[in-house]
């Protein structure tokens, strides 16, 4: 509950230190305009994905946290999370975000937009999951398992590309 | 780059005196070392009482362990020192603050997920509570608290923290200044959002980044489908307004 509320507190730091609580930034991204999301998303990712190898290989934990690859689930949700996110420059974490920057749009109908969608989906689970969830189900795997290689490898190849393209991109 | 100049300067003028000190009294414990008088600045292998002040007597020899603790809080003075000077004033350059958050929200999911082996999720707090709404908070539950303090300490800090109904001002040219309406984007828009990360198991923060970070395939489908949905609807949004 303490590690939880103390990673929490800094997540939240960093959403709004990044600028992610802005409206005009999510929306953005997908107009090409303003690539602030992603030069956040990467940079933490190639952090997070050297960091966790190196917290494995240091003894800290004897596994990490994998989420389960449904290709169709995957990819289904993320168009209709894309569309929403487009829409009202929401996404789950950051609506919490802005509620604590003060949006009022967000404590009203955001975090209740939220609720509803979550009731929704318990509605409509039944139906879709069925359908989209066993196609092409892999598990919880990694690149790594995938292609048989040492995940550290994956990690560092990972964040070298991603320094390459933040360097590339940077007078973007 | 001015800020590791500074760091290196309040490094060495940190170090420096600890380090004569400890190269001497390490040379008088352990003697015979031949190269100890290498290592000082300047000063000869048995003459640590001209440098220094004497020794106040029955005082034991200062341990190796302990020099090396206080050289490395040195360092980490140096560096607050340093962040104070330089690096302050790259954080706040609007592009260099994306890329320290950044950097540091990749601390926080290595923590997360290498330390704790559990994923940095959002939306699985709001399945949570829209059905148990007053019970236990769970793991995600209390991130979602700890994300709301932290939002605010932020912005309390950045002074961008104020009471308002509107995003800004992209929002108003396009949409204009109607509350209600942006009300009800906002609550189609969340709804929308949660939905697709129930689908996809996961959203942003708890499948994209937490996903990323262990380089599971399921995040990188995720985001593509994001932007696939995400370009044509802003697209349509804003087709008919000429670029700002």
């Amino acid at each position: 509950m303490i590690a939880a509320l103390v990673l929490g507190f800094a997540f939240g730091w960093m959403l709004q230190r990044g600028g992610l609580t802005r409206y005009d930034v999510i929306v953005n991204v997908f107009r090409l305009r303003d690539l602030t999301v992603l030069r956040f998303l990467l940079v933490a990712l190639a952090i997070g994905a050297v960091g966790v190898q190196a917290a494995l290989l240091l003894d800290v934990s004897s596994s990490a946290w994998v989420p389960t690859t449904r290709p169709l689930a995957n990819l289904v949700g993320g168009v209709v999370f894309g569309v929403g996110m487009a829409a009202a420059g929401y996404c789950p974490g950051t609506i919490v975000a802005q509620a604590g920057e003060g949006h009022l749009d967000a404590w009203i109908a955001g975090l209740t937009g939220l609720i509803a969608g979550a009731l929704v989906f318990r509605v409509i689970q039944p139906f879709v999951m069925p359908v989209l969830g066993p196609v092409g189900a892999m598990g919880r795997v990694t690149f790594g398992e995938l292609l048989g290689v040492s995940p550290v490898l994956v990690a560092v190849i990972f964040a070298e590309l991603v320094a390459i393209v933040l360097v590339a991109a940077r007078h973007r | 780059m001015a800020w590791i100049r500074t760091l290196t300067v309040c490094a060495l003028v940190a170090v420096a005196p600890l380090d004569a000190r400890a190269q001497c009294e390490a040379g008088d414990a352990l003697e015979g070392v031949e190269d100890a008088s290498e290592m000082t600045f300047e000063a000869p292998r048995s003459s640590c009482a001209d440098v220094l002040p004497p020794p106040i007597a029955l005082r034991p020899a200062r341990p190796i362990a302990m020099t090396r603790a206080l050289v490395i809080a040195a360092l980490v003075l140096g560096g607050v020192l340093a962040w104070q000077v330089g690096a302050g004033r790259l954080l706040r350059s609007p592009r260099g603050r994306v890329y320290v958050a950044g950097a540091g929200l990749g601390v926080v999911l290595a923590v997360a997920e290498g330390a704790l082996s559990r994923p940095l999720s959002a939306s699985g707090a709001f399945d949570h509570l829209a059905v148990d709404p007053i019970g236990a908070p769970t793991w995600p539950v209390w991130l979602m608290i700890g994300v709301l303090i932290g939002s605010f300490a932020s912005s309390r800090h950045a002074r961008e923290a104020r009471l308002r109904w509107l995003p800004d001002a992209q929002w108003v040219a396009r949409f204009g200044r109607d509350r209600a309406l942006r009300l009800g984007i906002a609550f189609v828009g969340a709804m929308l959002v949660q939905i697709g990360a129930d689908i996809a198991g996961g959203c942003t923060a708890g499948l994209a980044l937490s996903g990323g970070a262990v380089l599971a395939p399921a995040a990188f489908l995720f985001m593509a489908g994001m932007f696939a949905g995400g370009m044509p609807v802003a697209w349509l949004i804003y087709r008919r307004r000429r670029p700002s």
